[in-house]
């Protein structure tokens, strides 16, 4: 590991943190934004009743 | 549902058949399949839950009887150092494992209208989990450990435990693949966030070089290994306690209050908010510790944002019991699923501020941690599960549930309990802080004598092993209405026939129609077509799930690993002996770190009790790093040198003959138990290959290791010690501990690469 190390040290890639860290938030906004954007109301309505409109639970 | 089949119980021979899917011509584009869910496997998780939750508790209350009274431990194999990760390893990965399984493959194969993929892969998950459990109650009391935190098992446990692991994945993916639902539900995101991420935590915390059938030294060193340590004991929290029983309760809860979850808006926030905010987070175990600034100022960030996701998930839960909080005061299952709820948004809430710096500074290595993670465990893990159980109980044997009031009853007694034992560890966990930062007026230490802050929290101890007794009494009320319900089980068990459409290429909506593409990009995206185009697709969705993790996993980690200046190498700093390394691998198998930390905070308070500050370079040779993450004894970072060789056999030989009030156990046997000074060659070597630079060692590390133990074996004579110690395994420990510390001493210049 350490000839990587070498490399990598010289390669000042410690700026990419950072990048990666702005397009995860850029990513988990996208979903934030859409999640709560007008439409679909209905499907979701669906989607929450799916463990309990399920069968076989021998009740 | 047509009429149901039937598949026999324990009392007839056990022969199951599944049925041929039969395809029923309903309507000329919509074909019926047949099939019906295997319940056995549930049955056996949920056995399996109890009995190892019962031996995990009982196993945590004997350790802490032992912090109270250090005559209950029974050296070698029964002492707090081997227990502990026992207790540890039993209620994580046996209970609250066993415990997801049973709801996994529940609620698997009825949201996604399916059998699992394959009913052998479901056994052999089943019982290699449990030859796992089995193999780690054998081990961890024999000392075999890689000294790692939920982490412990040895290199051939850890192979096993990745087969298993690929089994039930396979098993799972197989059956979304198979299945007659179109949309995965949250609950199933989460497992698969969960089989992903566990995966790639178990993978990459455990890469280590075997140096024997159990043993092996980490491929990390020293702050490397400390951050990957904490990135996956952090994120096992995350993924094996948390988002699984997220799943759990986002669907079981519906299921017992008959009402649909409040929001699946929230729902689907609170998923994606975990997976990309908690991977980041783990470094806040590691606060003032000899970790890189930027880390540990990331992690707190990222703990103080999960705060809110983690409320909207507990908010979600309480609202789905709106309109029906009447059945709350009758029904004991939702009574579980309440305190769990709630415990889940205490836990959430305390984590974050926990990861402040200022606070943790004062919680770290205290009972502080300890309450916190029983908060979550007892309460939020144990809860969810009973209530899960008492639920399902009916559904799997088929019979009522013997006796709701011994449920309510089990209900009280746990709750008193759970308030017994945190109120009095978190009262022990501040106390002990405050006392070990406290200066008199003159400026001193008030509580220079560690064992005074030990003495301190003695009723404390006792008040937690009441609340825990408390806790495993309603455990056993627990076992005894799961018996009584088994005994009440039908001949035969029925097993219901389900009928459902089968899956075809235009996505279907429950009515049967064919839902129109939104035009344009913008509408698309809002209306979250794309996000639904993955959960269409899992191996998509589960692609790019496991992206946003170990890309976020990387990106925090590989500079620590990579870019030089993150740890400043120190030119004093040099390898261990190989006594000495024969003699911290004594000290991993007694399990000391689960008791001493070797890591002394840039506090006064910790340079006067303890000596100057840790630094990063210290470490480079460390292969398991030992910072340890609680002070139960004092700090031994500069423990060389410090008591003459002769105090620390009769320390190891009998504690309280020394300090008269100390808790640690005794290790006589270490007086008596050869060394193998045979196998210390493989152990260097495998250090060598490792990277350490042993030089000669690498050659002839017995003889060397005999000259040293032949050397300090004549100063303790000479201290007026036993004789004979030279080959035996105290010697390696002494060696060790009068090491711990000295090189930083040695006169030396730090040197740094930028």
């Amino acid at each position: 590991m350490k000839g990587l190390t070498d490399v990598v040290s010289g390669a000042g890639l410690s700026v990419y943190a950072e990048v990666a860290l702005v397009i995860f938030l850029i990513a988990f906004l996208g979903i934030v934004i859409s999640l709560f954007a007008p439409g679909k109301q209905h499907t979701y309505e669906r989607l929450r009743h799916l463990p309990i409109d399920g069968e076989g639970d021998n009740a | 549902m047509t009429g149901p089949k039937s598949t026999t119980t324990g009392r007839e021979p056990a022969r199951y058949e599944p049925p041929i899917p039969q395809p029923i011509a309903t309507t000329p584009n919509v074909l019926l399949d047949s099939f019906s869910y295997d319940d056995d496997i549930v049955r056996k998780f949920l056995i399996a839950t109890f009995v190892w939750g019962l031996v995990g508790m009982l196993v945590g209350l004997v350790v802490a009887v032992q912090l109270a009274n250090p005559a209950m431990n029974v050296a070698p194999f029964l002492t707090f150092g081997r227990l502990r990760p026992l207790h540890t390893n039993a209620v994580i990965f046996a209970f609250a494992g066993n415990a997801f399984f049973t709801g996994a493959y529940y609620s698997t194969q009825r949201l996604l209208k399916t059998r699992m993929f394959s009913d052998g892969l479901s056994r052999f998950h089943f019982w290699g989990w449990q030859a796992i459990i089995v193999s780690a109650a054998i081990t961890l009391p024999l000392g075999f450990t890689q000294a790692k935190e939920y982490a412990e098992l040895e290199w051939p446990i850890d192979i096993a435990i990745a087969v298993v692991w690929v089994a039930f994945a396979v098993n799972f993916f197989g059956a979304i693949a198979r299945r007659r639902e179109r949309h995965l539900y949250v609950a199933v995101w989460s497992h698969i966030a969960r089989i992903v991420t566990v995966a790639s935590l178990h993978i990459f915390n455990n890469l280590s070089i075997p140096a024997g059938p159990f043993k092996s030294y980490s491929i990390y060193a020293g702050v490397q290994d400390a951050f990957m340590q904490w990135w996956y004991g952090h994120n096992a929290v995350a993924f094996f306690l948390t988002t699984p029983f997220l799943g759990m309760m986002y669907y079981f809860l519906p299921k017992a209050a008959e009402r649909p979850v409040f929001s699946y808006k929230l729902s689907i926030l609170h998923f994606w908010t975990i997976v990309f905010m908690y991977i980041w987070a783990g470094p806040h175990h590691l606060h003032y510790t000899a970790l890189p600034e930027w880390a540990s100022t990331l992690g707190m960030l990222f703990s103080v944002m999960l705060w809110m996701p983690s409320w909207g998930g507990m908010v979600n839960g309480l609202l789905t019991l709106r309109g029906a909080w009447h059945k709350v005061v009758e029904e004991p299952v939702l009574k579980f699923f309440v305190v769990a709820i709630t415990a889940y948004g205490m836990a959430t809430f305390e984590g974050p501020m926990l990861s402040i710096k200022s606070v943790n500074a004062l919680a770290h290595y205290t009972d502080w941690i300890i309450a916190h993670v029983h908060t979550g465990a007892l309460g939020w893990n144990g809860f969810l599960t009973f209530g899960m159980i008492y639920w399902l109980l009916p559904r799997l044997f088929q019979a009522p549930l013997y006796s709701k009031k011994l449920a309510e009853v089990h209900f009280w007694v746990a709750t008193f309990g759970i308030l017994l034992y945190v109120v009095a560890i978190y009262s022990a966990g501040v106390t002990q802080g405050l006392m070990w930062r406290a200066f008199d007026e003159t400026g001193r230490l008030a509580y220079p004598d560690f064992v005074e802050t030990v003495m301190k929290l003695m009723p404390m101890y006792w008040m937690r092993a009441a609340g825990g007794t408390l806790y495993i009494v309603g455990m056993l009320l627990f076992g005894y209405n799961i018996l009584m319900t088994w005994r009440r089980r039908p001949a035969s068990y029925e097993v219901p026939v389900i009928q459902a459409p089968r899956l075809t290429k235009e996505y279907v909506e429950g009515n049967g129609r064919v839902t129109p593409a939104p035009a344009g990009v913008w509408a698309r995206f809002v209306a979250m077509d794309w996000h639904r185009a993955w959960e269409r697709l899992p191996v998509t969705f589960t692609v790019l799930t496991a992206v946003a993790v170990i890309v976020a996993s990387l990106f925090e980690v590989l500079p620590t690993f990579l870019i030089r200046s993150n740890v400043p190498t120190i030119a004093s700093v040099k390898p261990y002996t190989p006594l000495e390394l024969a003699g911290r691998d004594v000290y991993i198998a007694e399990g000391c770190f689960n008791c001493h930390s070797q890591m002394i905070r840039p506090f006064r308070h910790e340079t006067e009790r303890y000596g100057e500050y840790s630094k990063p370079g210290e470490f480079v040779y460390d292969h398991p790093f030992l910072w340890g993450s609680r002070r139960i004894g004092p700090d031994l970072a500069r423990e060389g040198g410090r008591y003459p060789n002769l105090w620390h056999v009769r320390h190891m030989e009998d504690p309280r003959a020394i300090t008269q009030k100390s808790i640690m156990p005794a290790y006589p046997h270490l007086l008596k138990d050869p060394l193998d000074f045979v196998g210390i060659q493989r152990r260097v070597d495998v250090m060598a290959m490792l990277g350490v630079p042993y030089g000669d060692a690498v050659n002839r590390a017995p003889e060397m290791a005999r000259a040293q133990a032949d050397s300090l074996a004549k100063a303790v004579e000479g201290e007026g010690g036993p004789k004979g110690l030279q080959d035996k395994q105290i010697i390696a420990l002494v060696a060790y501990l009068q090491r711990l510390g000295r090189d930083i001493k040695a006169p030396q210049v730090a040197r740094s690469t930028p």
